[in-house]
């Protein structure tokens, strides 16, 4: 007698696609590279969001993370820019197009080197866009040179010492102007995930400096970026939950001392304190918090700071809901009154 | 000195420190990195200093500082930190300032790839930046060339008060030979018109601007004088197997290699070929070239870029010859056969025409 097998059914999310829709070409990372994490991540996260990849487009800049847009969300746009300009290319894109949901995978080099003018106008305009800085203090693509994130007194493969203090992307982000700040651990799956759905969410600029350690670069005794290092010294600054709009909560976190962020479509950001006085809506609390552990060459993890309630870029530039780029002529043209009055000006 | 087996890359900076250069700033780029990674290493030991810069535009305003300061300095790069050092080389080009800047170049434009070609010609030898400028360009064939032309480009950038590019594609800089290096040149005071924070040189100003027309008329006109001069006196090529040549093959850097290697094949075919290989892209051989125009019936030129070089070759010749191309980009570099199969398909109907007109 011969049984037929019936494949399981395929899972499907709340806009009717299976995961893998969400997955893009096959990597050509280092086995073992975080970045690779990180993309996997993301391809869950958007998933189960249920975001239509369509959508999207992916911006990134140059170096081994800038490669990595091509290993998540095939079915979305790609816009591999110049060398740390990312911003400004994705900002171009984005208001010509306010309909495209934008996410950025750049690096420790296009942020903090090369593009940090650049990251840091982005940060100040609070464009509607995830930013995610895959960081892992070294620049892969070029065999390993120090990039501005690596810790003072960090050693590469080659025995050279750092002997300048880092960039915190974290810190930059708070005081730049970002409305939602976090750090995490691409080993840390979940509180990335978690991290990552909430970003989703967010309408503003959010700032994901995620550490992901080289394998090939920046993975031995002395870096302070390597796997051993961030597992030992990895501090949770808050244990958090996110909770998707159109879901009921369902408390995964134990209830104690939690925050509840609403952000704007709804969806809810629930934020445990971990033993300390710590406010997430309180940019110096977190500026605090990201120096001391900094000074105790902690890796302090979590979402930092979030803050709901200013403006986007769209809104301050008084862009019309329909996109610019598909806008009719007969939309953009002044009216007959604009007219007159431009020449009246001009008499 | 005996000869020591060195890549194309690293030869740079060892002729740099030979030259007397103490000063390294840059960033680090595929296929150019190697001299980065070889200067930081070697520059600390010689008592000089490297420092890894933020971003090419960083690099490049660091010479610009450096060399107002009297030293001698230089930075590497490839073809993206090139276009972005544009802007600095242009100033640096204004306020009449020696540096030496090697372009390892890539595949272009825009991110391109990273495997050999000759894209940066325009940008390289025809300024690349704005105002009324040039570079002085010098283009290796092999790793004794890196050495030999990257300490006479310092030379020349001190003589002309001039930025000098040391032009090669990546197969140059990645490629290893045996190297004989020059003897350390003597020490080089601080010219006199350098920053040296002392009272005799109180009155030294480095500066690009000059806001009456006159003014900066005159300042153009002043380094327009320099450009002829080192035109008269600067040119270099060499010239190979061209004394009885009926078809001249014109290239640089590793295409001359390879068009060596048709001359001879070519040569056992029975036709009479020869090459001429600028080694000064600017000033451009453009004499030599117009020498071999009235016995040449045919140029062929051939590079890694779409017609750049021939473009100068044909300005050179001014139509008394027909000048063809062939070009191989992306990362391709063309095989002597491939490129002898050209020739002869050029040289047949040329060939056949004359015995139309003579027969």
């Amino acid at each position: 007698m011969s049984t037929t097998v019936t494949p399981p059914p395929k899972k499907l999310n709340r806009i009717g696609l299976e995961i893998t829709n969400y997955k893009g070409s096959k990597t050509t990372l280092c086995a073992g590279c975080g970045h690779n994490a990180i993309s996997e991540r993301i391809i869950e996260c958007f998933y189960e969001l249920g975001v239509q990849p369509w959508n999207v487009a992916k911006f990134s800049g140059i170096g081994c993370s800038s490669k990595s847009p091509a290993y998540f969300l095939g079915l979305s746009h790609g816009f591999n820019g110049v060398h740390g300009r990312m911003p400004s290319v994705a900002t171009g894109a984005m208001l010509a197009n306010r309909t495209i949901f934008g996410i950025g995978a750049t690096g420790d080099g296009d942020t903090a080197s090369i593009g940090l003018g650049q990251f840091m106008h982005l940060l100040r305009r609070n464009l509607p866009f995830i930013y995610i800085i895959e960081d892992n203090g070294v620049y892969g693509l070029t065999k390993g040179q120090f990039s501005a994130t690596a810790d003072l007194g960090s050693k590469l493969k080659t025995g050279v010492i750092n002997d300048l203090p880092p960039f915190d992307c974290c810190a930059l982000a708070l005081q730049c102007g970002a409305t939602f700040v976090a750090r995490s651990f691409s080993g840390d799956k979940r509180q990335l995930q978690t991290i990552l759905k909430a970003a989703i969410a967010h309408n503003g600029l959010s700032v994901l400096d995620v550490i992901s350690p080289c394998t090939t670069f920046n993975d031995h005794e002395g870096s302070t970026k390597s796997y051993s290092y961030i597992k030992e010294h990895d501090e949770l600054l808050n244990e958090i939950d996110f909770v998707p709009f159109y879901e009921d909560i369902a408390v995964e976190i134990a209830e104690g001392e939690v925050k509840e962020v609403e952000m704007h479509d709804g969806s809810k950001l629930r934020i445990k304190k971990l033993g300390r006085n710590y406010d997430p809506t309180n940019k110096f609390d977190a500026l605090r918090a990201i120096d001391e552990a900094n000074q105790k060459g902690e890796v302090l993890t979590g979402v930092f700071y979030v803050d709901t309630n200013k403006p986007n870029f769209m809104d301050l530039l008084n862009l019309d809901d329909a996109p610019l780029a598909t806008m009719p002529e007969s939309k953009v043209r002044p009216c007959r009154d604009v007219l007159d009055q431009v020449m009246e000006e001009l008499r | 000195m005996r000869k020591q087996l060195t890549k194309g890359n690293e030869a740079i900076v060892k002729s740099a420190i030979l030259a007397g250069c103490r000063t390294f700033y840059g960033y680090p780029i595929t296929p150019a990195s190697e001299i980065a990674e070889a200067a930081a290493l070697y520059m600390p030991q010689a008592g000089g200093v490297f420092l890894q810069a933020e971003s090419e535009v960083a690099a490049i305003n660091m010479l610009y500082g450096a060399a107002a300061a009297g030293v001698r300095c230089m930075t590497a790069s490839s073809g993206p930190g090139i276009s972005l050092m544009q802007e600095g080389i242009s100033y640096l080009a204004g306020a009449e300032l020696p540096c030496v800047i090697a372009d390892i170049m890539r595949g272009g434009p825009g991110l391109g790839n990273i495997a050999p070609e000759q894209g940066d010609y325009h940008q390289v030898v025809k300024g690349g930046g704005h105002g009324n400028y040039r570079t002085i360009v010098l283009a290796p064939d092999s790793v004794q060339e890196m050495a030999g032309l990257t300490a006479l480009a310092f030379d020349l950038a001190d003589e002309y008060r001039n930025p000098v590019v040391v032009l090669a594609d990546g197969y140059i800089g990645q490629m290893m030979e045996p190297v004989e290096f020059p003897p350390a040149s003597a020490p080089r005071p601080a010219p006199g018109w350098a920053v040296q924070g002392t009272a005799e040189a109180r009155r030294n100003l480095i500066t690009s601007i000059y806001l009456e027309p006159d003014g900066l008329e005159a300042h153009v006109r002043k380094l327009d004088a320099k450009y002829r001069q080192a035109e008269e006196r600067e040119v270099r090529a060499e010239a190979w197997r061209t004394e009885d040549a009926e078809i001249v093959l014109v290239g640089y850097g590793i295409v001359a290699r390879v068009l060596k290697a048709v001359v001879e094949q070519a040569r056992a075919c029975g036709l009479a070929v020869g090459l001429l290989r600028p080694i000064t892209l600017y000033p451009f051989p453009s004499g030599e070239l117009q020498r071999l125009s009235r016995r040449a019936r045919m140029f062929l030129v051939v590079e890694l870029s779409n017609g750049q070089l021939w473009e100068d070759v044909r300005l050179a010749v001014e139509g008394r010859t027909p000048v063809e191309l062939y070009t191989r980009v992306g990362g391709n570099v063309p095989s002597a056969e491939e490129v002898l199969a050209v020739l002869w398909g050029k040289a047949r109907p040329l060939a056949e025409r004359e015995e139309l007109v003579h027969g």
